[in-house]
């Protein structure tokens, strides 16, 4: 199991848990306040209306308090004259409740609490015309449980919603992460034995869906790759072993019975030939190598292109001389570039040498300097046969070579416009092939120039 | 001429006392850090070809220990790791010159003579190879007392050889030292064999003894006899 997909399930929940604990909180506490306040205005608004109904009937009757017998006995009255009980009803005595209230003030309520438990409420008031002090009360037992009961009910209601949130917030966010954890087991199974194999993308547009779909579009890429690595492997195995092959062998085959001097001497030369082969491919496969680690090492400096170019040129043509060939050139002056010297040198000679080689005898190589929108530009167009439009892109791969009948003894290591495109490319360039119109072919290196 | 190799690799090392002896130089070897500090501490060397990646000490390591005993012995470091900042800690720590393995041994022979002659001055104005003659100052170069017509990089070329007479040069050193190209490459080769075609078309053709010779898997050579 991945210790990741469940993480991620149980905090979502527990934050979405902490937030609704928050909110229910609130609620209960906002509901049980209202609640209670709305019970004591009740109790109140009942408390003034029966202390209206005695007030009145005392103020009726004269003061004769005495009156107030027809009201019953269950009503629980207490009327003081001067502190003194006057007047007290069989239902106060019943109660137990105080005779003497005197620590409330006039139109004050008061709470009490009986010796058997029972709650009640009383309202005090005094009638000032007769000296009267009057208590009455009401027995809210009832009332004075409601907020503890609300209390308990709140309490009970809100760890079953929490709870029940809890499982349905499990639940959902499992749910929802299910393709993560699908996509999760079929990544798993992803190695470099299966890139071919892909991510199922449940829904296109989500958040989940675009995130496979990158996934996929990363796996095509490294597919890509994996693939151009496997070639390379295998063209590098194949042009190591040739050479080491041949060291042996001629080795072997000379140690095998006395030779003349001569012959001894003739195999020690091959064999040096090939070492010498060999340290070439392995001394521009590490110039790959370290290509591809970053462009550490290099040192650009601004450059006069045309001036590299016609350096590149002359060191160059006795190679045409000796094919017969003619190299023309428009060189533009003045166009400054920032590269590495060395480096890009090595890019323009490598693609100019392939013009000399694939461009038969007598022909000729143009080869051209000047500013265009993307900036500085060289083109080096030959009359050889040409590449066919769809390996364009191809023969800058490493080993590629477009005629496979061709022998290394003219193809070179298979290398040099694999590092003319490393070498233009971190100088910020760019090389490809482009349509030659008539000619053979034509490579275009773009550069960025320098600031003026 | 007594020379110190530190060297781990027991085939190189040989390879590198046979080569040196047969060019009449004394030779000791030590294969270990160690052993090539004590000996270049307790006896007299004129030069010292030192490897880098060593069991025990590593070769910056001794050289630097030996600079700090004030040790002036020329040293030449031989070593498989070539960036530039490899080159730079090399020298840096009192290296008198860098080679890069694996190297053409006709270079290390070039290079070997080039340290234990520095402090001298030999310069030779005028070198004479059998019927061949050459004038650095003026440039001319005659076969026969016959003038024979050169391009600039011809005659680099024809008086790097002859300052090298009797060896073998080869191309990485007539890249280096010749086109001064950072990096070797197939290109620049075959640019040196048509060089080297034609100053052998201009000086050795209608001659009856040839000078410029070619050693197949080495490289070329300008000498009287023979290779």
């Amino acid at each position: 199991m991945s210790r990741r997909g469940p993480g991620i399930r149980l905090r979502l929940t527990l934050s979405y848990m902490a937030v609704l604990l928050i909110i229910l909180l609130l609620l209960s506490i906002g509901i049980w306040y209202l609640m209670r306040d709305r019970v004591g205005m009740m109790v109140r608004a009942g408390l003034d209306a029966g202390y209206s109904t005695v007030e009145t009937v005392i103020i009726n009757s004269g003061g004769d308090i005495f009156d107030l017998r027809h009201l019953g006995d269950d009503e629980l009255i207490l009327v003081l004259m001067n502190g003194e009980p006057e007047y007290q009803t069989l239902g106060w005595d019943r109660a137990g409740l105080p005779v003497d209230r005197t620590g409330l003030g006039s139109g004050e309520y008061a709470g009490w609490t009986s010796a058997d438990g029972r709650s009640y409420s009383i309202r005090k008031g005094t009638i000032p015309e007769y000296r009267y002090t009057l208590f009455y009360a009401k027995e809210t037992t009832e009332a004075a449980a409601v907020p503890g009961e609300l209390a308990a009910i709140l309490v009970i209601a809100g760890i079953a919603a929490f709870a029940l949130s809890l499982l349905g917030g499990y639940f959902l966010a499992g749910r929802a992460l299910s393709p993560v954890r699908e996509i999760t087991e079929k990544a798993r199974d992803i190695s470099a034995d299966n890139l071919s194999a892909r991510l199922p993308v449940p829904h296109e547009r989500d958040e989940i869906g675009s995130l496979a779909s990158v996934f996929n579009d990363t796996l095509a890429r490294l597919e890509q790759s994996f693939e151009k690595l496997r070639r390379f492997t295998a063209d590098a195995s194949h042009e190591l072993r040739t050479p080491l092959t041949s060291i042996r062998s001629v080795g072997e085959v000379a140690l095998r019975g006395p030779e003349s001097a001569d012959s001894y001497r003739e195999s020690i030369q091959s064999m040096l030939e090939e070492t010498g082969r060999l340290t070439r491919l392995t001394d521009d496969l590490l110039m790959l190598a370290r290509g591809d680690a970053g462009s550490a090492g290099l040192r650009p400096v601004p450059v006069d292109l045309s001036g590299m170019v016609n350096g590149v040129i002359d060191e160059m043509k006795v190679l045409a001389e000796e094919k017969g060939q003619k190299i023309s050139t428009g060189l533009r002056d003045g166009i400054m570039i920032t590269a590495d010297r060395s480096t890009l040198t090595l890019a323009i000679s490598n693609v100019l040498h392939n013009a000399i080689m694939y461009t038969p005898e007598g022909g000729e190589i143009t080869v051209e300097t000047g500013i265009s929108a993307d900036g500085a530009y060289i083109e080096i167009v030959d009359s050889g046969p040409g590449i066919p439009e769809a390996e364009r892109s191809k023969v800058f791969e490493r080993f590629f070579r477009l005629d496979d009948a061709r022998t290394r003894e003219s193809g070179g290591s298979g290398l040099g416009l694999a590092i003319a495109k490393w070498a233009v490319e971190a100088a910020g360039g760019e090389i490809r092939f482009i349509d030659p119109g008539d000619r053979g072919s034509r490579c275009r290196i773009t550069l960025r120039r320098a600031a003026s | 001429m007594h020379i110190l190799v530190v060297e781990d690799e027991k085939k190189v090392a040989r390879a590198l006392r046979q080569g040196l002896e047969r060019e009449k130089y004394q030779v000791t070897v030590a294969h270990t850090g160690e052993e090539g500090f004590f000996l270049a501490t307790t006896q007299a060397f004129d030069l010292i070809l030192l490897d880098l990646m060593l069991p025990g000490r590593s070769g910056i390591e001794i050289l630097q220990s030996l600079r700090e005993k004030r040790c002036q012995t020329p040293v030449l470091i031989l070593t498989a790791r070539d960036t530039v900042d490899d080159r730079v800690t090399g020298l840096d720590s009192g290296a008198d010159d860098y080679l890069v393995k694996p190297f053409a041994f006709p270079e290390l022979l070039a290079r070997v003579r080039a340290l234990t002659r520095r402090g001298r001055t030999d310069d030779v104005l005028r070198i004479r190879i059998g019927d061949l003659e050459i004038d650095r100052v003026t440039r001319r170069v005659t076969r026969a007392d016959e003038e024979v017509q050169l391009t600039g990089r011809e005659f680099e070329l024809l008086e790097y050889l002859a300052l090298n007479h009797g060896q073998t040069v080869t191309r990485e050193m007539l890249a280096r030292d010749i086109w001064r190209a950072g990096q070797r490459a197939t290109p620049l080769d075959n640019v040196i064999d048509v060089h080297i075609t034609r100053l052998r078309s201009k000086m050795d053709a209608d001659h009856g003894r040839r000078l410029l010779h070619t050693i197949r898997g080495v490289g070329f050579v300008l000498s009287e006899e023979e290779p």
